[in-house]
């Protein structure tokens, strides 16, 4: 038995009422734990759910992220709830800057509860500074024998609101880690496919996610100079704000795929990155197109659906995507390719389900944990 | 992923060198540093673990319990150790134990190990240090172990470096440690925890400074448990220390402002009450909770003990001397409390120092004066029912060169308590003896007898038989023209030795007769037992016996008892002839007294008996 949801229901434009209506209808079909996904332009308020949560009577954990997604159909506004089946062991961190001894000690609770094998899901806010501290602290903690998938929650309009709930109340800078197997591992495909442009460059100066210099140059400066000669007309400094979205970095990354740094603005001579970059690191210049996001959204759903195991194939209902939602801004309103492009190579009678996400969360091939960007993670159990 | 590694750029090689090595440089503790740099390897280098071993003996407190393996080796890891998959800590040992069979070197070993389809990479210094980097599905690039290498060699240079500077700290921890302990001993007593006599000498020194600054006065109560060498004594000392813990937490409890309470000696408590406090109304109130942590009994295992303080207080100023100027003042006072009966606290007053002071004088002039005769004899005759001599008794007079007359009741009692007793009681014998010379050589109407007093402490000296014999064959007189006085008190202090010494006294030929009968409030039951002579009524019951029933009947009650043990008796202190008619008349024939006599000079004494 590896399907691990009850019911998944989507609503554009729901009310709070009907927020309440769908996990009362979630509750009615057993669901052990319900996760409300509320998109960032929804006029529910993430404020309502602690009410809504203490009157339920399964645990109920929410969070606000740019958008969701719901078989071929992507909302801003819409709202997902997802009925899990078996009795999900939730663990809401308030605070994921915490120090790393409280982090450790929170953590812990949670593999002792949980052990170290099967599979987990992982919403933090992707807009806090400790994103990837706290990552890295979760596999200190966890492990490489748990999968897990998960994506940065929050609000890119108001990145200081709240964006993670449990009945307790609302939290910032905080995230929700849930055990939904202790059996079976998830079948997880991450994918950008994004080529390299220009690079290598040497991160001479940094500091979190602001890149100073490169190769002991402005960044800035550098950054221009390098998008002029790929698209071979000159681009100021002043006008490479325009280009950002088109030409993210790749971290350099042994027998990995580049580890994507979206560059979200230009302070001056730095560019401001979603996720840290450390100094010494080396990047590139990586290159997105409609074509090769589009390319690479088909090869993720081929990939995973060729991957997946007949038995989980066969139980399996929905397939979890975690989307960047810089690759849905970058496309605009030809995202629906992107999606249609998955849903193609998905099997058939499988209905997609997710987020669209301020960082993507998954296992590395060797079983770290990494926070990445601009890229396709599908899942399934 | 299709990444090949044939090809890594030198500038890749160098971005990761750089990495890894600049994750040692952040401010941290040696744990979070060895964190970041196994993140960081496992970040830039797409492993799947790392594990960083160094000897137990090595590393201090650096590994939890559960870090600690074999070999005496601890084990800092990422993922943690306690999370590491069965298999995985299965390989993991495998490899560690491997490694450690290898011969140690000077350099930084690097070797590659496979084991089940994963690798390790394992970097090793001389059994210091061994960093192992797991992979699975392929190995390191040559190239990129080579540029790592010198960033691994930094770790462990960075580990031993922590380690010796946190034994350093730690030693130099422990120093300061052991130094405060130190002082804490120095200014703390040891069994209750209080400060301790250094300490209150220089709490008080400081508060006495304080003085001038506020203008104030500040004050000091000196307490001093009653009796606590008898509790020592009969319950021994463990009881007595636990009483001295429950009296200091007693006390501590009513010191609730910012009085400071200290041991100042065996059984003494001093409590500083510096001179913000004072008001007279806190002084009083403070002493009477002072009073009554001692109301209730003292329980200490099955036992409940009644302990009694004296309590001397004294006020101190900008103008008191200095700290030990004013716990002498609190001690004088304790001293007077402890010596009066009324009352339990006393307040210091100047003339108590005076007298201090006198006693000290006279103590230290005593010596002197013996050597240089300022001591001498009188001799008070006592007399039959019909007022003729039939012996005296010699006392002794000190004419001080510059105090003049001193009272034999003032100087006698200082010299009972310096021990100057002995000296001088043996003084007091050799001039009884030659008074007695003087006596043989006179032609006297009747045998006259000699009383002198001795004192207790010279009574059980250990040689005092064996010295006063001496001096009877020196001046070759008989044992029994002289009698020794004892008075009932110094008699009951060791009734069995004094039953052993009379006895030996009179086995010699001595007479012994009890000085003060009938103050000693115990004199029925113990008389049978003492082998002496007579008996000499007290003053206090001879003075106006005449018209005092108690009187009569206490010396009735005596006389019936001087009868039943065949003792002699007489009356001293008779001073009127209506005393004399009625102890006449109550049977008592020998007397002693102004009305008779008054002490005379030696001299005069034989005049009287020639004349």
């Amino acid at each position: 038995m590896t399907a691990i949801f009850t019911n998944i229901e989507f609503l554009d434009d729901a009310t709070e009422k009907d927020v309440v209506a769908l996990i009362a209808q979630t509750v009615s079909k057993d669901a052990q734990y319900i996760l409300v996904v509320i998109g960032s332009q929804s006029t529910v308020s993430i404020e309502s759910i602690p009410a809504i949560a203490a009157t339920t009577s399964v645990p109920v954990n929410a969070c606000v992220i740019p958008g969701v997604v719901f078989g071929r159909h992507y909302s801003y506004s819409g709202t997902l709830i997802l009925g899990f089946k078996g009795p999900v062991t939730s663990l809401l961190i308030p605070d994921i800057g915490a120090s790393h001894e409280v982090l450790c000690q929170q953590l812990q609770q949670f593999v002792a509860t949980n052990g170290t094998y099967g599979s987990a899901g992982i919403f933090v806010d992707g807009l806090s500074h400790a994103v990837e501290p706290f990552i890295a602290t979760v596999y200190e903690n966890l492990g490489s024998d748990r999968i897990l998938i998960g994506a940065g929650v929050g609000d890119l309009n108001h990145p200081t609101n709240v964006s993670i709930a449990n009945e307790q109340g609302c939290y910032r800078n905080a995230a929700i880690i849930f055990c939904y197997s202790n059996s079976f591992k998830l079948q997880v495909e991450g994918k950008h496919d994004l080529p390299q442009v220009a690079g290598p460059y040497l991160v001479t100066e940094a500091s979190a996610n602001l890149i100073h210099s490169l190769n002991y140059q402005p960044a800035a400066a550098v950054f221009s100079d390098a998008i002029s000669a790929v698209r071979g007309i000159e681009i100021s400094q002043d006008e490479i704000v325009q280009h950002i979205h088109s030409y993210p970095f790749g971290l350099k990354q042994l027998n990995e795929e580049y580890l994507v740094r979206d560059i979200i603005a230009v302070n001056g001579n730095s560019l401001l990155c979603v996720g840290n970059v450390a100094e010494n690191s080396l990047v590139y210049i990586l290159n997105a197109t409609q074509d090769i996001l589009i390319t690479a959204a088909s090869d993720a759903g081929k990939q995973f659906s060729q991957k997946l195991l007949p038995a989980t194939a066969d139980q399996m209902r929905y397939v979890v995507l975690i989307d960047c939602i810089s690759r849905a801004l970058y496309l605009g309103n030809d995202y629906q390719l992107e999606l249609d492009a998955i849903c193609e190579q998905l099997p058939e009678g499988k209905i997609l389900a997710g987020v669209l996400s301020i960082g993507e969360i998954k296992n590395t091939c060797q079983g770290a944990i990494q926070f990445l960007n601009k890229t396709i993670v599908l899942g399934g159990l | 992923m299709s990444n090949s590694f044939a090809n890594l750029a030198t500038l890749e090689l160098v971005s990761i060198q750089y990495e890894i090595t600049r994750s040692l440089n952040a401010n941290a503790d040696l744990r979070s540093l060895c964190r970041r740099y196994m993140e960081t390897c496992i970040r830039r280098l797409s492993v799947k673990a790392a594990y960083l071993y160094i000897p137990t003996q090595m590393a201090g407190d650096l590994f939890t319990n559960t870090e600690v393996s074999h070999h005496d080796w601890g084990r800092v890891s990422m993922p943690s150790v306690t999370v590491c998959y069965p298999d995985q800590i299965s390989a993991i040992n495998h490899i560690f134990n491997q490694v450690l069979s290898q011969p140690a070197t000077e350099q930084i070993e690097t070797q590659l190990i496979e084991h089940s389809g994963t690798f390790y990479q394992l970097f090793s210094l001389s059994n210091q240090a061994i960093y192992i980097l797991e992979r699975n599905d392929s190995p390191l690039p040559l190239q990129v172990i080579n540029a790592i290498t010198p960033a691994v060699k930094d770790l462990f240079y960075a580990c031993r470096a922590s380690l010796q500077h946190s034994q350093v700290v730690n030693e130099v921890e422990k120093r300061k440690q052991a130094e405060q302990q130190l002082t804490y001993i120095a200014f703390h007593d040891e069994l209750t925890g209080l400060p301790n006599r250094t300490r209150l000498i220089n709490v008080l020194n400081q508060q006495i400074e304080l003085c001038a600054q506020y203008d104030n006065s500040g004050a000091l109560m000196f307490i001093d448990l009653d009796n606590f060498r008898d509790i020592n004594d009969s319950l021994g000392h463990q009881v007595g220390d636990e009483l001295l813990c429950q009296v200091a937490q007693r006390l501590q409890q009513i010191c609730i402002k910012q009085e400071i309470l200290g041991r100042f000696s065996g059984n003494a408590f001093v409590i500083v009450c510096p001179n913000q406090l004072m008001q007279q109304q806190y002084i009083d109130e403070l002493l009477l909770h002072v009073h009554q942590c001692f109301d209730e009994n003292y329980k200490i295992g099955n036992r409940s003990i009644d302990v009694n303080a004296s309590i001397g207080l004294t006020y101190f100023t900008a103008n008191s001397c200095d700290a030990y100027t004013v716990y002498m003042q609190g001690d004088l006072a304790m001293s007077k409390a402890k010596a009066s009966t009324g009352t339990n606290s006393v307040f210091y007053q100047q003339d108590m120092e005076k007298q201090t002071r006198r006693r000290y004088l006279l103590d230290a002039d005593m010596r002197t004066a013996l050597a240089q005769n300022d001591f001498f004899m009188v001799a008070q005759p006592q007399v039959n029912q019909h007022g003729d001599i039939i012996g005296a008794e010699l006392l002794i007079r000190w004419q001080h060169a510059e105090l003049g007359f001193i009272s034999p009741d003032e100087f006698i009692g200082i010299a009972e308590k310096s021990g100057f007793i002995i000296p001088l009681g043996e003084w007091i014998f050799e001039q009884a003896c030659l008074c007695i010379t003087r006596l043989q050589h006179t032609p006297l109407k009747q045998h006259i007898k000699v009383a002198i007093n001795v004192s207790a402490k010279q009574f059980y000296q250990a040689e005092f038989i064996e010295r006063i014999s001496g001096l009877i064959s020196k001046h070759k007189i008989k044992v029994s023209d002289i009698e020794l006085e004892l008075t009932e008190s110094a008699m009951l202090e060791d009734i069995q030795l004094a039953v052993t010494k009379i006895t030996a006294l009179k086995q010699i030929g001595f007479e012994l007769s009890i000085d003060d009968f009938g103050t000693g409030y115990s004199s029925l039951s113990y008389l049978k037992h003492l082998p002496v002579d007579k008996i000499k009524i007290d003053k206090s019951f001879v003075s106006l016996i005449d018209k005092r029933e108690d009187s009569r009947a206490i010396v009735e009650a005596t006389m019936l008892i001087a009868r039943t043990f065949k003792l002699g008796l007489i009356a001293e202190g008779v001073e009127t002839a209506a005393e004399v008619a009625t102890l006449s008349n109550m049977g008592c024939n020998e007397f002693q007294g102004y009305y008779f006599h008054k002490p005379m000079a030696l001299n005069d004494f034989i005049s009287l008996l020639t004349a």
